[in-house]
């Protein structure tokens, strides 16, 4: 099979509108739209969106309890199948539906000390200070921009084909199958590795204290699925243990693969555009719009869709407005979709498989020298 | 109460979550948060009910007298405002007490409370505060050559109280315990009340009191109608010539008074000009609203910071993250664009107004400082 090489990368090149630039004006008017949309949905925010969120957190619940309670009898196969499903499922609603949306500040409204970015802390080894640090506050400022965006192949890939090429990236459809089955660490040390603090000079003293916590909080993930809940099953004997653990590995397995997959369709499938520093700093809130659009991509799906890619599949309304309840974004995106369209805005969609389907294939073909 | 080595352990097993938050996907007042259950909403007069509830565990029992935040969820977003309890003391642990709310022209909570509140509602409350109480009545500025004053509860001291409006919630609370004691111990002092309420129909518990006055002998209850517009000289304003006629004992009674500013800055003269201010207590409910002309030309206000124990001069046209930057203190900040709330930070007094879309934030909100401009003096918890 050979992989032909893709032209219709677009990349943008053109300099950030200026104030003399007829395309200002454009992009003021964007601007205005977008946050008349946003203000629209601000002022119908209220007890639905609460009674979302809190329906969500409680089916996550039963679920968790139900897998975990289900899997003490994992010994016996379709009872260690029903278990992985419902704590499978369960983690994968607490990490994109539930954490990362709350993370965001989407529910900070609502004054519930247990819903807020302030305190939430998600289930998984990454701590959410060092998320809402890199996410938050690098990814979704800097998105897409060349040597500002760690997310732009999170220090291993190389998805810009203006990335040199150097050997050490051949092996990488082997590291996406790694990544993807263990993704949880990746994002955990992500901080660690590409969250230098502005004006902080490279050297080791800034990482440390941020290895540590990941470490801290990892240690008790790890032992709470690992030894806690086998050892509560070790009463009914050593394989039903194991079977715990094996189910417990099993779920975070599938919420690392899930999680994966939804992410690297957000912003590497074909055509979506990567910016370079000069055109990012400084940008008019117009632009940082367009940019935001440009270097998203959804994917199609329904309901059920929604939930369970944490709304992700409207990944180009997420970057629009991070801060909304993600439940709203499906709604809006007819909305959204049109002003693109009026504005000639590539609005990047397809189904998953199409999308998951074309970021393989370039994490294959960026594998070899252009 | 779950004992801490027991939660630890359980937090174990629901790791990087807190019991808490397990619990209270099943039932909101299963959490070590302090949090009350309606059992009871009764409509008192026609702008106020009385709303009894359950608390949880956490409820470490209050003093009555003794006022307490009350968080009601109105529309997604829980609002808090602080209503005297209307209850004897309470234990420790899960008891019923009650509020009595009255409508605020235009008020978000006090209407939302009179209109939404049903059996089972949940109320997010905070710990008990204040020292309306027979046991804690303190002088204020006593002056200093008068020694120590004995201004502790005494069953031998007649006590007067003052009430207005909905400053008869925690007189309620007071009558209460003392009827309470009195069953306890057999021994009551001589009570004067004194309830002013725009009309018979509008006072707060007219009927409980007419009740209880006829039942125990050692109460008297003084009704008076009256406007709280009306001047001085209206003959039912409070003042020594009424005290005299109605509590003729005033001068050496244990006094309490609540309810609208005018009538305790009455009291307050009264009592001072006839040299026993030290023997009021006085309590007022005051809200510090948002000025109603909108953002005015920027002035200089007054930002304390809580945890840093600073207090800074700042101008009310300058978003807080640069003005606090500027006075060289470190503040949170991420994309300092109004978009990842890394600079969230907790409004604890005041007002502050987001510049990008106007929206005020009161007191209990958090704001995003990189975007918020001051309002009003304010306290932020950094």
């Amino acid at each position: 099979m050979t992989l032909a090489l893709d032209p219709e990368l677009v990349v943008d090149a053109t300099p950030a509108a200026t104030a003399a630039d007829p395309d200002s004006e454009n992009l003021d008017a964007l601007a205005a739209e977008l946050d008349a949309l946003r203000d629209e949905i601000l002022a119908d925010i209220g007890q639905r969106d609460a009674d979302y969120i809190r329906r969500i957190i409680k089916i996550q619940k039963f679920l968790e309890v139900g897998g975990r309670v289900t899997l003490m009898g994992g010994i016996i196969p379709p009872l260690w199948l029903a278990g992985v499903a419902m704590l499978g499922t369960s983690k994968i609603l607490e990490n994109m539906e539930i954490g990362h949306n709350v993370m965001h500040g989407q529910y900070d409204w609502m004054r519930d000390p247990l819903i807020h970015s302030s305190t939430y802390e998600w289930d998984n080894v990454c701590p959410s200070s060092q998320w809402k640090h890199y996410h938050n506050a690098v990814h979704h400022q800097w998105t897409n921009v060349r040597g500002m965006d760690d997310d732009l192949g999170y220090g291993v890939f190389r998805v810009d084909p203006q990335r040199p090429w150097k050997p050490k990236f051949l092996p990488q459809p082997l590291y996406f199958g790694l990544l993807a089955t263990f993704f949880q660490w990746g994002v955990g040390y992500q901080d660690s590795y590409a969250g230098r603090p502005e004006g902080q000079k490279a050297n080791w003293a800034w990482r440390k204290p941020k290895i540590m916590e990941t470490g801290r909080k990892a240690g008790r993930q790890l032992l709470k699925d690992y030894v806690a809940y086998p050892a509560l099953a070790a009463p009914l004997g050593v394989p039903s243990a194991l079977a715990v653990l094996s189910g417990n590995f099993a779920a975070n397995t599938i919420r690392n693969i899930w999680s994966f997959s939804v992410i690297f369709c957000g912003h590497f499938p074909d055509n979506v555009a990567i910016f370079d520093k000069e055109d990012a700093i400084g940008e008019s809130h117009g632009h940082w719009y367009k940019r935001q659009i440009l270097g998203s991509a959804n994917f199609t799906g329904g309901k059920l869709m929604d939930i369970m890619s944490g709304n992700l599949n409207h990944q180009i309304e997420h970057h629009v407005f991070p801060d909304i309840p993600a439940n709203r974004y499906a709604e809006i995106a007819p909305k959204v979709r049109e002003i693109c369209d009026r504005y000639d805005l590539a609005y990047n969609t397809g189904s998953m498989a199409k999308q998951f389907g074309s970021v393989f294939r370039k994490i294959c073909r960026l594998a070899l020298p252009k | 109460m779950i004992p801490l080595r027991v939660r630890r352990a359980l937090e174990t097993l629901t790791h990087p979550h807190s019991l808490d938050q397990v619990s209270a996907a099943f039932r909101r007042s299963w959490t070590g948060e302090l949090v009350g259950t309606v059992t009871a909403v009764e409509r008192l007069t026609p702008r106020s009910v009385a709303i009894s509830f359950r608390t949880n565990s956490s409820w470490p029992g209050h003093t009555a007298g003794q006022y307490v935040p009350v968080g009601f969820e109105i529309d997604g977003r829980r609002e808090t405002r602080t209503y005297s309890l209307t209850t004897a003391s309470s234990r420790p642990g899960s008891q019923v007490v009650s509020i009595a709310v009255q409508r605020v022209d235009g008020g978000l909570v006090s209407n939302a409370l009179n209109d939404h509140v049903a059996v089972g509602s949940t109320l997010f409350l905070g710990a008990p505060m204040g020292e309306f109480t027979l046991d804690g009545a303190r002088p204020l500025a006593a002056p200093a050559d008068q020694g120590p004053t004995s201004d502790t509860f005494n069953a031998n001291t007649p006590l007067l109280f003052i009430g207005g409006g909905s400053g008869m919630t925690p007189i309620r609370g007071l009558l209460a315990e003392l009827i309470e004691r009195r069953e306890r111990t057999g021994a009551a002092p001589e009570v004067t009340v004194i309830a002013y309420a725009p009309s018979a129909t509008e006072r707060l518990f007219d009927g409980e009191l007419a009740d209880a006055e006829r039942r125990y002998p050692w109460l008297t209850v003084h009704r008076i109608n009256l406007a709280s517009t009306v001047g001085p000289d209206d003959p039912n304003t409070l003042g020594p010539a009424l005290l005299d006629c109605l509590a003729p004992e005033w001068r050496s009674c244990q006094a309490f008074a609540c309810g609208p500013a005018g009538l305790l800055d009455g009291a307050e003269t009264t009592f001072a000009a006839a040299g026993v201010r030290d023997r009021l207590t006085v309590e007022r409910f005051t809200r510090l609203l948002p000025p109603s002309d909108g953002h005015a030309a920027s002035e200089s206000v007054t930002v304390a910071l809580r945890d840093a124990s600073r207090e800074l001069v700042l101008r009310t046209d300058t978003p807080l993250l640069d003005s606090i930057e500027a006075a060289g203190q470190l503040a949170p900040s991420g994309c300092r664009n109004g978009i990842c709330h890394t600079c969230s930070v907790e409004l604890v007094d005041g007002c502050a107004i987001n510049l990008r879309d106007g929206r005020i934030s009161e007191a209990g909100s958090h704001v995003q400082l990189c975007i918020c401009a001051p309002l009003t003096n304010l306290t932020l918890a950094l």
